[in-house]
């Protein structure tokens, strides 16, 4: 058994996603109007429901209930190596734009002449490249037997997978066995899951809906069990894929062949279980025979699969030729080719250059969370979450500022991820506009907190660090986080490092803070010094070597007592040589105040409190 | 004819809004969870230890020894394993008093001004992570304490009422309406405290524990005065 996920209209569809983060929500003025786009037309029924944009023949943007707006969009897409002059060709286009009469082939003025609304736009190989890694990394998710076929088709090996009901009534599971070489372990995955549930679990129903009505000619020999399992299998990849604003068609079949020709005429999916039945529907020209050879059967009435077939092998390759035996084996069903097997890129990124350049904040958190949702569905698929985030600006200076955010607690939260990069960009101030935007995702397992009965935890880390870079944006870095006394005599040395409040750092307290005094350092002497940062100056007035009275900005008095001196220094081999004198001194109201005299200046430190 | 003062405006309410409570002393007398201070004559006076969810405020003159009893907060909190925050008004925190070991459990921000602080404390509090939050207002100018408006004080109790957070001021002078409590700091050492050890400094302290009924009786008097 295999399976084949074929995207039609593969170089569109890629360019028009990217097209989606912005155009179409700008358009919408909504960011979040739309949450799931790209549904297929008409599939649920519900007439009823408002669409605008029609990325491709079958796709529209559903907008939330009340939006009445109606409107499509014909577009076509140009080869991008002639995209600026007259011979550029048109390679695919949406439906809208073929029904204005636009098709493949068409030089650009020929179509603009036929559909004067029509929207051109140029082949990306950077956007074919996504939509690529975000097919096999889908498919990926399903299934570690999988083939990078063609751009936009994708071949999964169904052997190996267990379809099984679980013990949760008709709940639908899948295993990936043991006999699944190159898994290295057992593993088992459940679609059921909680990411799946929540992401795509309102897809089944029409997923199952769709396939019962499509696989009428192919009523059933496996059993309606089985058949039910791997039609909610499918609609759980189409259902993925359509998330990530893909339109997809499924096929499985016996052979991957078989399965390519099934989902390339999947209205979305297809199950194969008579190939006879399949054959006498198929349509000679979904073999994709050469021009010459289809006109050749064309004359001999030959219009479908099936009447081709039943001509024979010898029979064809006797009449025909080479190329027709090739062609009859291309859609054996007793030949098994062997998969070429890939494994997906293990790197999440969405990027998106602008046409016009970017001064504001706005559009670019605009983007960012359209890429941030992006990124966490494409990794939730693996179950895993964000562990960090690398944000690329490109400059039109040329310049370009880059920035990792490693997430304390990794996480696949929209909202979290996103207010981080919200919070830095605030706070950011470029040289000059942002003509591209890049945004990368790495992905790890989720973690695990266990929470102890006598040991405090952070609830929520992720919420901490970005409470801790909003204060570093408030106040600076260098005076929010965790002091760190140097080791030295000079008073007042330390360094602020970033809190980081974990376990592992804070664990393990002297036994002298765990007494039964309750953590009381007994030893400590006398009060406690209230510092003014920085010492300021006075003017001390000496008697007998003693301070006797002191005069500064904010208060003049008389010492009542004094302690000291107490010498000091350090550094005394290099550059930052410090020597001090200090005294304890009392005024008349009672303050103690500690004064120092450093390089013959005498400066108030602080107050003894 | 709208009410020309809080006092009409009370009585109007009661009289739309039968049983509507519109004074503090009128409230139903909570029972909240305690932190211990780790000091018997502080806890014993404040029912079981400063309360979480709510604002105590510490009034400290100056050689009262506020600095000597947020150093002992500092250090019980860590002995029991709790994380905290100290926005520090005016950066006068002494962090060579405390162990490393108690600091690695200390978020220090170190504020210039009042304002810093308070907009500080803001985040802090919003954030909720921390079980301990101290406020240290003592040396602020009074020229600041006085712009902080008194509204963003009971702001900062709805927030900390979400929470089950420990949040402690320390202020020069009576300022803060909605605290639960009001700790006054009534003790004062000398010169000759220096050669003495903490915790026998911290035997010293003496409190005077004014509770959220008292305080919200004294408002209206403070507020004539």
């Amino acid at each position: 058994m295999f399976a084949v996920i074929c995207i039609p209209d593969f170089a569109l569809q890629a360019v028009l996603r990217h097209e989606s983060f912005i155009s179409t929500r700008l358009q919408l003025g909504d960011p979040r109007a739309i949450t799931a786009q790209n549904r297929f037309n008409g599939f649920d029924g519900e007439e009823t429901v408002e669409t605008v944009s029609l990325p491709t023949a079958n796709a529209n943007t559903r907008l939330k209930p009340g939006a009445n707006k109606r409107a499509s969009l014909p577009v076509a897409l140009l080869d991008s190596v002639l995209a600026n002059s007259s011979k550029a060709v048109v390679l695919e286009c949406t439906e809208t734009a073929k029904a204005a009469g636009v098709c493949a082939g068409l030089s650009a003025p020929q179509a603009m002449a036929r559909c004067p609304d029509l929207v051109l736009k140029t082949r990306s190989a950077p956007a074919e490249q996504g939509a690529t890694d975000i097919l096999l990394q889908t498919a990926y998710a399903f299934s570690p037997h999988i083939e990078n076929t063609a751009p936009g088709v994708c071949t999964i090996d169904l052997r190996g997978l267990n379809f099984h009901y679980s013990d949760r009534g008709n709940e639908a599971r899948f295993k990936r066995g043991t006999r699944s070489a190159g898994c290295g372990v057992e593993n088992q995955r459940s679609l059921t899951s909680a990411a799946a549930e929540e992401n795509i679990g309102d897809e089944l129903q029409w997923s199952f809906g769709f396939c019962k009505d499509a696989t009428k000619w192919s009523p059933s020999p496996w059993g309606e069990g089985k058949q039910a399992l791997l039609v909610e299998w499918a609609g759980k990849i189409i259902a993925a894929l359509r998330q990530l604003d893909f339109i997809a068609q499924f096929g499985i079949a016996a052979t991957p062949n078989l399965a390519f020709l099934a989902a390339r005429t999947a209205r979305p999916l297809l199950v194969i279980e008579h190939t006879g039945d399949f054959f006498a529907s198929l349509s000679i020209e979904a073999l994709e025979p050469a021009p010459e050879l289809l006109g050749i059967l064309k004359r001999w009435g030959i219009h479908t699969a099936g009447e081709f077939f039943a001509l024979g092998k010898d029979a064809i390759a006797e009449r025909l030729g080479a190329a027709a035996l090739e062609l009859f084996e291309r859609a054996s069903t007793q030949t098994i080719r062997p998969l070429n097997i890939a494994v997906p890129a293990d790197t999440f990124e969405e990027q998106m250059d602008f046409d016009v350049e970017i001064e504001t904040i706005e559009p670019l958190l605009f983007v960012l969370r359209r890429f941030i949702e992006q990124l966490t569905t494409r990794i939730s698929l693996n179950y895993r979450v964000v562990a960090e985030l690398q944000l690329g600006l490109m400059l039109s200076s040329g310049a370009s500022h880059e920035r990792l955010f490693k997430i304390p607690a990794p996480t696949a939260n929209v909202e979290t991820l996103f207010r981080m990069l919200h919070t830095h960009l605030e706070n950011l101030h470029t040289e000059a506009p942002i003509v591209s935007l890049r945004l990368g995702a790495r992905p790890a397992r989720a973690g695990h907190q266990q929470f102890g009965l006598f040991e405090s935890a952070l609830h929520d880390p992720n919420n901490f660090h970005e409470t801790l870079a909003r204060l570093a944006a408030l106040l600076g870095a260098e005076r929010v986080g965790t002091p760190i006394v140097e080791a030295t005599h000079r008073p007042d040395s330390f360094r602020m490092e970033m809190a980081q409040f974990d376990e592992a750092r804070t664990s393990g307290l002297p036994e002298s803070l765990r007494a039964a005094t309750g953590g009381r350092d007994v030893r400590a002497p006398g009060l406690c010094l209230r510092r003014f940062r920085p010492p300021f100056h006075a003017d001390v007035e000496l008697r007998d070597g003693r301070p006797a009275f002191v005069s500064t900005l904010k208060f003049t008095s008389p010492v009542v007592r004094s302690r000291g001196p107490w010498c000091a220094s350090g550094h005394w081999w290099d550059s930052r040589r410090w020597l001090r004198q200090e005294w304890d001194v009392e005024m008349r109201d009672g303050a103690v105040f500690r004064l120092f005299n450093g390089n013959g200046d005498w400066l108030l430190e602080g107050i003894y409190d | 004819m709208p009410p020309l003062n809080v006092i009409q405006l009370r009585q109007l309410l009661r009289e739309k809004f039968p049983g509507l409570r519109t004074r503090a002393d009128e409230l139903p007398a909570k029972t909240r969870d305690g932190w211990t201070a780790g000091l018997p004559q502080l806890d014993a006076r404040l029912g079981g230890g400063f309360a979480k969810s709510a604002i105590t405020e510490v009034i400290a003159a100056r050689g009262c020894g506020s600095a000597l009893l947020l150093v002992h907060l500092l250090r019980h909190a860590a002995a029991t394993n709790q994380f905290m925050a100290l926005v520090d008004g005016q950066d006068s925190f002494d962090a060579a008093a405390v162990e490393q070991s108690a600091l690695s459990r200390l978020l220090w921000i170190r504020c210039s001004n009042a304002d810093e602080a308070m907009k500080a404390i803001d985040l802090v509090l919003r954030d909720g992570n921390l079980p301990l939050v101290l406020l240290d207002l003592a040396l602020n100018p009074e020229a600041q304490l006085r712009k902080i408006p008194a509204p963003t004080w009971y702001r900062f109790q709805r927030i900390v009422e979400e929470s089950a957070a420990v949040f402690i001021v320390f202020t020069p002078r009576a300022m803060i309406s909605p605290a639960q409590a009001r700790v006054t700091l009534r003790s004062r050492f000398d010169l000759g405290a220096l050669e003495r050890t903490q915790d026998e400094l911290l035997r010293e302290l003496e409190f005077q524990v004014t509770d959220a009924r008292r305080i919200a009786a004294d408002e209206p008097l403070r507020k004539s005065a």
